[in-house]
């Protein structure tokens, strides 16, 4: 997808960042007093989704830009914080949650960057160690070629001990980051998926082979390393895919270098379904065995993602013993039969991950 | 409204022209019988066409009853010939109204008809209340669509075999499917809540399967099972739902047998109840116990003291799918 459009809120016009955004991206730009009258037209739309993908509209972040990730009380959160850079995605994948997440869903950048930094720099003073992510409301890495936000982060989170940033994506945009003074304290993290979902329903995301170079390129770069298995969907022969992409993983990358891989497997919103039946008609992601899970939310029939991640964790841990695997919003049940134990035995899965970024990045509290 | 009663020659009546014609209702001897024993009571009203021709606006039946019992001419009230066409639609609409309540097909037809002289659904909306017709926006839509379903599902709406909600889900299918499932609800008489269930399933099935909904019900198993002549309506319709969902949802189904028979190897006394969770999603199961007597409640104790360590008990706990290299 490509920005066609650009919408400047009145209010930052004037900042340098802004001026900045207009310059480098050189497209048609308007200046509007409120979103409303750009939310209204996109959402007379046909597909306000993928229209809402052609837009930029740069702002303010009005709200906390360090907010907790959304769990529900029914499954297991991993305390994660989101560091809120902006919102929505220029890929296109079917299953992705933010198509029903957002109304009207809309690409929108904040530029009032110093509010920002100042929450990190917050964040910094605290004792407790946070593990922080700009990849939950937008993929990290797709604003790069309009402002390199995760230069300036990476840089920022460089000099303090407290944090740790995690930049997840599904593209290649690393060049630029290579080379820079991390000091461990950002973990490069690439969701992946089978060559078969990749092609057929991540559209204008980087192939599996490219994320793994790109991933194999960082690693040389001594940047701490992720993973995220999500959404794991079932289709037929849909093991032995995931397994060849664990081989891959593994042949290319070192077990010791992954802070963690996560898993978790496809669950949406019952409002998406429409969604993804009208945007993707092609796609059968939606026919898998669903039931409504205890938060509201669709997902795959327990037995079945029981026997689903079974198999993956004992693929992981045959290839590396040693990694951290972790779920994604699953409860109980889940970990204790397919991990063998429960994250409370380990002080819970905030302090499993914790302990992950400070082996690996070298995270201390303030008070260490 | 200003007619002008006049004797006219059936001859001079166009009876193929259909332009003002609303009601869905059929011809019927009775009405033939009826105007045969005691005449025309409510004569027809005309619309003159050209020198000596006329147009009917309304009593299509009453027309085709005289014909049939051999009248040559009939008593009607005749429009000006300078009335203009919306307000002639307009009367037919209105003498329907005052008449009986419209099915959905006769007001789809009354909106259609009347989006030919009114430009948007605001003056449909004013115009038709003051002809008695109570639309809306969303309504207004709804008629649209369905009036371009085919001639067979609307007379199945007519005949409230297929119910608008579904008949609108029909207008999202190819042809072909949207008649054999109009066919296949016909034939077998689902309710409601059934024809949803049943219309989302093999919606979705067709999508798995990579195949047209006219084929999936039409052929193969289902096929079979609606051929069966010896399974009555019933039967027929749950084998149908059954298949159904086993084709939707095999692991989940797969799954549903295999409690079953664990439980079933558990010889569970009817006193004692065992339910698994809502989907067996949750982790919390129930076990219910009755009892009369503290004997009684002894002894359903030591039934359940027993359980702990029954292997169908525990398989049924681990929520365990057998054969799982068949589902992926």
């Amino acid at each position: 997808m490509t920005i066609k459009k650009l919408y400047i809120d009145k209010e930052i016009a004037e900042y340098p960042l802004s001026l900045e955004i207009k310059q480098r991206l050189s497209i048609p730009a308007e200046t509007v007093d409120s979103p409303e009258s750009i939310f209204k037209s996109i959402s007379a739309l046909p597909d306000p989704v993928g229209a809402g993908k052609k837009v930029l509209f740069i702002t303010r972040n009005k709200g906390a830009f360090v907010r907790p990730c959304p769990g529900t009380r029914y499954y297991t959160c991993c305390g994660y914080m989101i560091l809120h850079i902006g919102t929505f995605c220029l890929m296109d994948c079917t299953y992705c949650i933010l198509q029903s997440y957002f109304h009207p869903p809309l690409l929108q950048y904040y530029v009032n960057q110093e509010a920002m930094m100042a929450a990190l720099d917050d964040v910094f003073t605290r004792t407790r160690i946070r593990r922080i992510g700009t990849g939950e409301f937008t993929d990290s890495l797709i604003w790069e070629t309009i402002d390199p936000i995760s230069a300036k982060l990476i840089q920022k989170f460089a000099g303090q001990s407290q944090a740790v940033l995690e930049l997840k994506t599904k593209t290649i945009n690393i060049d630029h980051l290579l080379s820079l003074p991390h000091n461990r304290k950002t973990i490069m993290a690439w969701s992946l998926n089978t060559k078969n979902i990749i092609r057929s329903q991540e559209g204008g995301a980087a192939s599996l082979n490219a994320r793994l170079d790109a991933a194999t390129r960082c690693q040389t770069y001594n940047y701490p390393l992720a993973f995220h298995f999500d959404p794991l969907i079932v289709y037929p022969g849909c093991i032995e895919e995931y397994y060849d992409v664990i081989d891959q993983l593994f042949d290319r990358i070192n077990p010791d270098n992954i802070v963690w891989i996560s898993l978790g497997s496809f669950r949406f919103m019952p409002d998406l379904k429409t969604i993804i039946e009208h945007r993707f008609p092609d796609s059968k992601i939606i026919y898998g065995e669903f039931i409504k899970g205890l938060d509201g939310k669709m997902r795959y029939f327990k037995p079945l993602r029981l026997s689903l991640y079974k198999k993956i964790i004992d693929y992981i841990k045959y290839r590396a013993p040693g990694v951290c695997v972790y779920f994604c919003m699953e409860d109980d049940e889940i970990w204790k039969h397919t991990m063998g134990f429960l994250p409370s035995e380990y002080g819970g899965l905030p302090a499993i991950l914790d302990n992950a970024a400070i082996r690996h990045c070298g995270l201390r509290t303030c008070s260490d | 409204m200003v007619y002008k009663n006049k004797s006219v020659q059936l001859c001079l009546i166009d009876q193929k022209d259909l332009t003002y014609q609303i009601s869905t209702l059929k011809p019927v001897d009775c009405i033939s019988q009826s105007v045969s024993q005691i005449g025309l009571i409510n004569p027809p009203i005309l619309s003159p066409v050209g020198n000596s021709g006329y147009r009917i606006v309304s009593g299509f039946r009453r027309i085709a009853a005289c014909k049939k019992i051999g009248w040559s001419e009939l008593s009607a009230r005749i429009l000006p010939s300078d009335m203009e066409q919306i307000n002639i639609l307009g009367l037919a609409i209105a003498d329907n109204v005052q008449h009986r309540e419209l099915n959905l097909i006769e007001q789809a037809v009354a909106i259609e008809k009347l989006g030919l002289y009114l430009d948007d659904d605001t003056d449909i909306i004013s115009y038709g209340k003051k002809i008695g017709l109570q639309l809306n926006r969303q309504f207004i839509n709804r008629l649209r669509r369905l009036n371009k379903l085919s001639d067979s599902i609307k007379d199945r709406v007519i005949s409230d075999t297929i119910p608008l909600t579904i008949a609108l889900e029909l207008d999202k299918l190819d042809t072909a499917s949207a008649e054999e499932v109009a066919l296949f609800f016909d034939e077998l008489r689902p309710t409601l809540n059934q024809q949803k269930e049943i219309l989302l399933l093999v919606k979705e099935l067709a999508r798995v399967e990579d195949r047209s909904i006219s084929d999936l019900i039409k052929t193969g198993s289902i096929g079979a099972i609606r051929g069966d002549m010896d399974l009555d309506r019933s039967q027929k319709l749950k084998r149908i739902r059954a298949l159904l969902k086993k084709r939707r949802y095999p692991a989940i189904h797969h799954f549903e047998a295999l409690f079953d028979r664990n439980l079933k190897a558990l010889e569970l006394p009817r006193d004692i109840d065992f339910s698994p969770p809502a989907n067996f999603e949750g982790n919390r199961f129930s076990m219910t116990i009755f009892f009369h007597s503290l004997a009684e409640f002894k002894t359903h104790v030591g039934t359940l003291i027993r359980l702990a360590d029954a292997p169908h008990f525990i398989e049924i706990l681990k929520k365990q799918i057998d054969n799982q290299e068949t589902l992926y």
